[in-house]
């Protein structure tokens, strides 16, 4: 398949990645690129490959092979947190909060370059209140945002799976994120929350430009508000277009919807 | 049966007075690493010994030369005697020599063995998971105790260093009073870590240890650099067991590499299971509650042995240790005194904006 056209401004790049566990080849050369400011769709069957992707992007798992770019820049083996530092940050599939910790706690730590994070200044308050401060502050009108804020003091265990989700992608967006991979943001949530979710996405790419890439199955969501999709099979990339042409796709149709 | 008329109280409870502040170091030290920062570190008894080698060290090289005399051969059958008796004269005559030799030895055995736990973790790391390295430090323990057991430079090899004495008995002829003394130096020293380990885990960089803790993977992700946290903390914990190990050799009047095996990590261990992970209020709880019942098990044992009973009553010690680890395990695995949920000051920031 061709290599869709690459754009000046593209801001994710992936030029045949692969990867083998042991032996099975879980991403089988897949190429595609996110223009700045687009909502991108990653569907497929189950084990088809995005989540896999998904970590390959992110740093969490070391391609094979191929090439990753972000930002024009090669991230294919940066480590996942020098990705974060660099503004493209991942959503999990599961919601994977700091259980035990409040959702202030949980909201505050993506933030970059807190002093208050070094040990040399931790234990000296004056390095780092005021600091703080304004951090609780942001954190507080994030949580605000996805309706949290009343809950801040409790446990992230404490919360919905749904409320769980709104705080995953908070605490995101508190590291000032470029681009965002989400990976299933609507699975498990009551339809009215899941429909908030995908127009709160809707509302950050408008408003504050930020880059989405996200894997859901729930098409009926996803195709409101995305641009452009890919449909991963096997491993491979199958198909790609807007979401009209995938959804009159035959061989989408044959592999996703079985009919 | 049992007779505690030749008990003295007074003296007795110096004596546990110190050994609760020597205990409640390492218990602190333990549970900043695994209590918060969820690094399980089973070579505590390593980090200890490295300040009591570094202290035994001083004593026989450096704090001779401090108080203007050639440093005698601490090891050498010709020389042993006159240099322990050299150490025990400045210890008795020369304040300065003294305080100095015991400050040279905090700040090298901290930075020693700050930077051997920082070297160790960062090296493992890099390789496997925290638990992998749980084994390395516990295998590593014990293959340095048993390399400075047979190597003679460092301490004598396997006969160890006497005449460690306390560092008050140099400016008071009254050897209570300077016991009381030193007393006083180890709870405060105790109170300093406290604190500053209090403070430590109330600010972002608690909140950054426990979520490496919850999530190592998760962090990652939101660009923590794991193992270089988990070095760093590691460095910390380690530079304060090294003070603890100072005070430990300090307070024994004796280096020696039989006090360092497994048994001394486990104690700690049980320390901070008992008093509660991630709470420093309980790391002192739990070394209290270990202090006493070391100390009972061992006057029970001494007065069971002279009433003629044939029981060793030092291993019901280890069976009372494993049966608190068992049921603090099984109903209780918080701790006695739980982790307290919020980390810094943003919260009240927060609650003072919704209360307006």
């Amino acid at each position: 398949m061709p290599l869709q056209n690459v754009w000046l401004d593209t801001m994710l790049e992936l030029k045949d990645v692969r990867k083998d566990f042991d032996g099975l080849r879980a991403v089988d050369g897949v190429s595609f690129g996110v223009d700045e400011g687009q909502i991108v769709g990653l569907i497929g069957p189950n084990g088809s490959g995005k989540s896999t992707l998904l970590s390959l992007i992110a740093g969490t798992i070391e391609p094979t092979g191929g090439q990753i770019f972000f930002a024009g820049e090669d991230i294919t083996h940066l480590p996942a947190n020098e990705i974060f530092q660099r503004g493209l940050v991942r959503g999990f599939q599961d919601p994977s909060l700091f259980f035990q910790m409040t959702l202030l706690d949980n909201t505050l730590l993506p933030i970059k370059n807190q002093r208050g994070e070094q040990a040399r200044y931790a234990p000296w308050r004056r390095f780092w209140q005021q600091e703080e401060h304004d951090h609780s502050q942001k954190a507080g009108n994030m949580l605000e945002q996805v309706g949290l804020r009343e809950h801040f003091d409790k446990s992230a265990s404490d919360l919905s799976g749904g409320q769980m989700k709104l705080l995953e992608i908070a605490r995101s967006l508190m590291g000032d994120p470029r681009m965002l991979l989400l990976d299933e943001p609507a699975a498990g949530v009551a339809p009215k929350l899941a429909h908030e979710i995908f127009a709160y996405i809707a509302m950050l790419r408008r408003d504050a430009g930020v880059t989405f890439l996200i894997v859901e199955h729930r098409l009926e969501l996803l195709f409101n508000i995305v641009d452009y999709v890919y449909v991963m099979h096997n491993g491979k990339r199958l198909a790609h277009g807007t979401p009209d042409e995938i959804i009159d796709n035959d061989e989408v149709r044959e592999v996703y919807f079985g009919d | 049966m049992i007779d505690l008329s030749n008990i003295d109280f007074v003296a007795t409870t110096i004596a546990l007075l110190t050994i609760f502040g020597i205990w409640s170091i390492m218990a602190i030290s333990l549970n900043l690493e695994y209590g918060v920062a969820g690094i399980p570190n089973f070579g505590q008894a390593l980090f200890v010994s490295l300040g009591a080698y570094t202290t035994g060290v001083m004593y026989s090289r450096v704090m001779p030369l401090l108080a203007g005399h050639d440093a005698l051969d601490p090891c050498d059958a010709d020389t042993l005697a006159s240099a322990l008796q050299l150490r025990s004269d400045i210890a008795q005559s020369m304040p300065v020599a003294t305080f100095v030799t015991v400050a040279i030895a905090l700040v090298v055995a901290m930075f020693i063995s700050g930077l051997v736990g920082y070297v160790m973790s960062l090296i493992t790391l890099r390789l496997k998971e925290e638990w992998f390295l749980a084994l390395v430090l516990l295998v590593g323990g014990e293959i340095i105790r048993i390399l400075v057991r047979g190597y003679k430079p460092i301490i004598c090899a396997n006969s160890g260093i006497a005449g460690i004495a306390q560092p008050f008995r140099s400016i008071t002829d009254d050897t209570q009073l300077g016991t009381i003394l030193f007393m006083v130096m180890v709870l405060v020293l105790a109170l300093i870590v406290y604190w500053y380990s209090e403070r430590l885990i109330r600010s972002p960089y608690g909140r950054l240890l426990k979520a490496v803790r919850e999530n190592d993977a998760v962090a990652q992700s939101l660009g923590k650099d794991v193992v270089r946290i988990r070095a760093r903390v590691m460095f910390i914990g380690s530079a304060i067991a090294a003070v603890a190990g100072v005070l430990f050799a300090l307070n024994l009047g004796l280096v020696s590499t039989n006090d360092f095996v497994v048994t001394l990590t486990l104690d700690v261990w049980v320390m901070v299971v008992l008093g509660g992970l991630g709470n420093m209020r309980g790391a002192l709880l739990g070394a209290a509650v270990i202090t006493l019942l070391r100390r009972v098990t061992q006057v029970a044992a001494i007065q069971l042995n002279q009433s003629g009973v044939d029981l060793e009553f030092n291993f019901v010690r280890f069976i009372l240790l494993g049966i608190i680890l068992l049921i603090m395990l099984r109903y209780r695995p918080q701790g006695l005194l739980p982790e307290s949920r919020r980390t810094t000051v943003a919260h009240d920031a927060l609650l003072t904006d919704a209360n307006k």
